[in-house]
C-alpha cells in the first residue's frame, strides 16, 4: 500500500499481464483452499509445513497462517523430540525468517515469529541476534522494528548474562548519532539509556555533572552542524528539563516522566538551575548569531527564557518582552505554523498586561 | 478538464464509485493476496462513503452478512472469513456494525468477553491476538471496542491507562510498547484511547503538539516520524491527535489540503499514500477523513477518536471528548 507507483498501461499491456496472473491466482488460490483443509483436519505433518513456507514466501502479512505454522511446529516437528532435535528445528526456521527479512525488513510478523522461535529455543543465541540486528540497523538507520527489536535481544541478553548492557548500548548510540546526527531514532534510544546509566552507576555528584556536560556537548555539535533538524533540539530541550533533577536527586521513572517532580526538585537547586539556564542561553545565543533564521534556535531560546523566568524574580518584563519579539520573528519565518507562535505570544502579552 | 484542474478538488463521485469497485478486480492476485485485510476494506470503504454522503453504495445487508461472517466462537473476529481472530479486526467489525447500527446481528457479550481475555492482568497492556504480541495499538483498539460497546466495565482501565503511560517518551509522543520511539500512528492510538477513558490531562499537549506540527512538510503533506517522508495516512494520525488535543491550528490547513488532492487519482478514483502513487482504500478513507477534519465543504464531520462519522458516535451517545 505505501510507494508503488502508478502506471498507466495500454489495454494491450493489460491484457497480457491479467492471462498471466490467471495461472498464478490459480496456484495462489489451490495453496490457501489446502490450507484451510489442513487446518480443519489438524493435519500438522511435512507439508503442512512446507504448504505454510510456500505461502508465507508469497504474503508474509496473512498472519493466520504465522499462526498455524507455530502449531504445525507444537503439535508435530516439536513434539515428543530431543531438546537437540527441537534446536535444529528452530533453527532452521531462523534462517526461514532470515531469507524473509531480505524482502520484508518491516514486517511486523516475521519479527514476532522469530521471538518466538527464540523464546521457545532452550539455548537461543542472544548474541547472534544482536549481531544481525547491528546489520539492519546498518542498512536502515531509522528501521523502528529493528530499534524495537534490538531493545527486546539487549533485555533477553542482559537477563541470560545477568550483566547490564546499558553502557554498551548507550555507546552504540553514541556511533550512530555520530554517524548522522538527524539519526532521531537514536536519541530516543539515548533519552531511555542515559537515567538508566546514572542510575546503574552510582555516580556522585561530581561524575553525574561531567556526563551531563558531555551530553551538552554532543547535543550542541548536533544542532551546531544541521540546526534545521529537530532531533538534537528536542533531545536538549529534554535534557535541560532533566538538569536540575539530575543533579539534585538520583533520577527515577517518574520524576522522568512528570513535570511536577521537576518543579519539586527546583527549589531544591534554584541557583545550579539558573546557572545551568544561562549558560545554554548563551550557547542558543551563540548559534542565533550564525543562523539569525533558525525557527528552532529562536524556538529554543523563547523555551530556555521562560524556563528562566519561572526561576529568578528580576527581569521578568524584560524577558516577556523579548519572547514576545521572538514569536513575531517566527510568525513571519515559519508561515505554516504561525497560529502556533500567536498561541505562545498571547500568553506573554497578557503577562505583560497583567 | 485537465489533470491538474481535476486535482483542484475532491472527486467524489470517482471515489464512491472506486470503492465500489473493489470487490470486482477478482482477476488482480493483489486481490487475493490482501485477502487478511477484507474485513478493514469494508470499513475503510464504508467510513468513507458515509463522510462522502454516499453510505448506500454499499449495500446495508450485504456489509452485515459479510462482518457477521468473520466472528468466530470465542466471539473475535478474524480479517476475512475463516482467518483467525484478531484484536484489529474485532474493532473494524465493532466499528462497521456501529455505522451500520446493526450490533444486533452479533452476540456482544462474546464480543467483550474476547476483547477482555486480550488484557493482561499484571501489566494493563493487550495483546493481539493468543500469540501474545504486545502494542499500544490493541491497547486503542480494546478501549475503543469497549467504549462503543459501553461494556468498559470488563476491563481494568487504570492499568490499561498505566500501561499506556509507560510508553510515552522524551517528546510527549509514544511508542509500540515501552522503550519504543515516538510515532504519528501510535500517537493517535494512544491519544485517542486516552480521550476514551478522561486521561488527556496526562499528555503534554504543548510537547506533543510541537512535535505533531513539525510533522508537515514545505510540499504540505506530513511525515510520521522526523526526517521521514510524506503520506497521505498521516493526515489522519497526526491530524486527529492534534484534534484532541485542541491544536489543529498549529498547522497550515490549505497547504494540507492541497497535497491530499493532488494525491488523487484523477482517472481511476481513490487516494494514494503521495502523489502519482497507486491509490487504496486505506488512503483514500484517511485522506477523505483527514479533510473531514481540516472542514473541507460538503463532507460530513469525522469524531477524532473513533475515526466514525461524526453522528454514529452523537447516536450512540458517546460525548465529544476534547483536551481542556
Ligand atoms: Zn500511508
Amino acid at each position: 500500500m505505501h510507494g508503488r507507483k502508478r502506471v498507466k498501461p495500454s489495454a494491450e499491456v493489460e491484457k497480457l499481464r491479467k492471462e498471466k496472473e490467471v495461472t498464478k491466482i490459480k496456484e495462489y488460490r489451490n495453496l490457501v483452499e489446502s490450507y484451510f483443509q489442513k487446518k480443519d483436519k489438524k493435519e500438522f505433518d511435512n507439508d503442512a509445513l512446507a504448504l505454510t513456507t510456500k505461502i508465507l514466501s508469497q504474503n508474509p502479512d496473512f498472519y493466520s497462517i504465522w499462526n498455524f505454522r507455530r502449531l504445525i511446529l507444537l503439535n508435530g516437528l516439536l513434539k515428543e523430540c530431543s531438546e537437540e532435535d527441537k534446536q535444529q528445528t528452530l533453527s532452521t526456521e531462523l534462517v526461514f525468517l532470515q531469507e524473509l527479512f531480505q524482502l520484508n525488513p518491516k514486517s511486523y510478523w516475521i519479527f514476532n515469529h522469530r521471538r518466538w522461535c527464540l523464546e521457545t529455543m532452550q539455548n537461543p543465541d542472544w548474541d547472534k541476534e544482536l549481531q544481525l540486528v547491528g546489520k539492519f540497523l546498518e542498512l536502515d538507520a531509522r528501521n523502528f522494528h529493528a530499534w524495537d527489536y534490538r531493545r527486546y535481544v539487549t533485555s533477553k541478553l542482559s537477563c541470560t548474562t545477568e550483566t547490564s548492557l546499558t553502557q554498551i548500548e548507550f555507546d552504540f548510540t553514541t556511533t550512530k548519532i555520530n554517524q548522522n546526527f538527524s539519526n532521531y531514532s537514536a536519541w530516543h534510544q539515548r533519552s531511555k539509556l542515559l537515567p538508566l546509566l546514572i542510575k546503574e552507576k552510582n555516580l556522585d555528584e561530581q561524575e553525574k555533572k561531567k556526563l551531563i556536560d558531555k551530553e551538552f556537548e554532543l547535543v550542541k555539535a548536533a544542532f551546531y552542524t544541521d540546526p534545521d533538524d529537530q532531533s538534537a533540539w528536542l533531545y536538549h530541550w529534554w535534557l535541560v528539563a532533566q538538569g536540575s533533577i539530575i543533579s539534585t536527586s538520583q533520577m527515577n521513572e517518574e520524576s522522568k516522566e512528570s513535570s511536577n517532580s521537576l518543579n519539586q526538585n527546583l527549589s531544591i537547586n534554584t541557583s545550579e538551575r539558573i546557572e545551568l539556564l544561562q549558560r545554554e542561553i548563551n550557547v542558543v545565543r551563540e548559534l542565533l548569531e550564525l543562523e539569525p533564521d533558525s525557527k528552532y534556535c529562536l524556538q529554543t531560546l523563547a523555551n530556555l527564557l521562560s524556563e528562566l523566568k519561572s526561576n529568578v524574580k528580576e527581569d521578568s518584563k524584560k524577558i516577556d518582552d523579548e519572547i514576545v519579539t521572538i514569536c513575531d520573528r517566527l510568525i513571519k519565518i515559519d508561515k505554516f505554523r504561525t497560529k502556533r507562535y500567536e498561541d505562545l505570544r498571547s500568553k506573554f502579552i497578557s503577562n505583560q498586561q497583567g | 478538464m485537465d489533470t491538474s484542474e481535476k486535482q483542484n478538488r475532491l472527486l467524489v463521485d470517482l471515489h464512491v464509485k472506486y470503492i465500489q469497485s473493489l470487490d470486482t478486480k477478482k482477476d488482480d492476485l493483489e486481490y487475493w493476496l490482501t485477502e487478511h485485510l477484507r474485513l478493514s476494506g469494508v470499513y475503510w470503504g464504508l467510513t468513507a462513503l458515509d463522510l462522502l454522503n454516499s453510505i448506500d453504495a454499499l449495500k446495508k445487508e450485504d456489509v452485515v452478512k459479510y462482518v457477521v461472517s468473520c466472528q468466530h466462537d470465542n466471539g473475535g473476529f478474524g480479517g476475512h472469513i475463516g482467518h483467525d481472530p484478531h484484536l484489529t479486526y474485532t474493532l473494524y467489525a465493532v466499528q462497521i456494525l456501529v455505522i451500520e447500527d446493526a450490533l444486533d446481528a452479533v452476540n456482544v457479550d462474546k464480543i467483550v468477553e474476547y476483547v477482555a481475555s486480550c488484557q493482561d492482568r499484571d501489566t494493563g497492556a493487550f495483546t493481539g491476538d493468543e500469540w501474545g504480541e504486545i502494542d499500544t495499538r490493541f491497547s486503542y483498539c480494546a478501549l475503543s471496542c469497549l467504549s462503543l460497546l459501553k461494556r468498559l466495565d470488563a476491563i481494568n482501565v487504570p492499568k490499561a491507562v498505566e500501561f499506556i503511560m509507560l510508553c510515552k517518551n522524551f517528546d510527549g509522543g509514544f511508542g509500540v510498547s515501552p522503550g519504543a520511539e515516538s510515532h504519528a500512528g501510535q500517537i493517535f492510538c494512544c491519544v485517542g484511547a486516552l480521550a476514551i477513558v478522561n486521561s488527556l490531562h496526562l499528555v503534554d499537549a504543548d510537547l506533543l503538539g510541537w512535535w505533531l506540527c513539525e510533522r508537515q512538510l514545505k510540499n504540505g503533506g506530513l511525515n510520521g516520524r522526523p526526517e521521514k517522508l510524506e503520506d497521505v495516512c498521516y493526515s489522519w494520525w497526526v491530524l486527529s491527535a492534534l484534534s484532541i488535543l485542541g491544536r489543529l491550528h498549529w498547522i497550515n490547513k490549505e497547504k494540507l489540503i492541497e497535497f491530499v488532492l493532488v494525491a488523487q487519482d484523477s482517472e481511476g478514483g481513490g487516494i494514494a499514500d503521495r502523489p502519482g502513487d497507486m491509490a487504496d482504500v486505506f488512503h483514500t478513507l484517511f485522506g477523505i477523513a483527514g479533510l473531514s477534519l481540516l472542514g473541507y465543504p460538503d463532507l460530513k464531520p469525522v469524531d477524532p477518536v473513533y475515526c466514525l462519522p461524526k453522528h454514529v458516535v452523537q447516536r450512540i451517545g458517546l460525548a465529544e471528548r476534547y483536551h481542556v
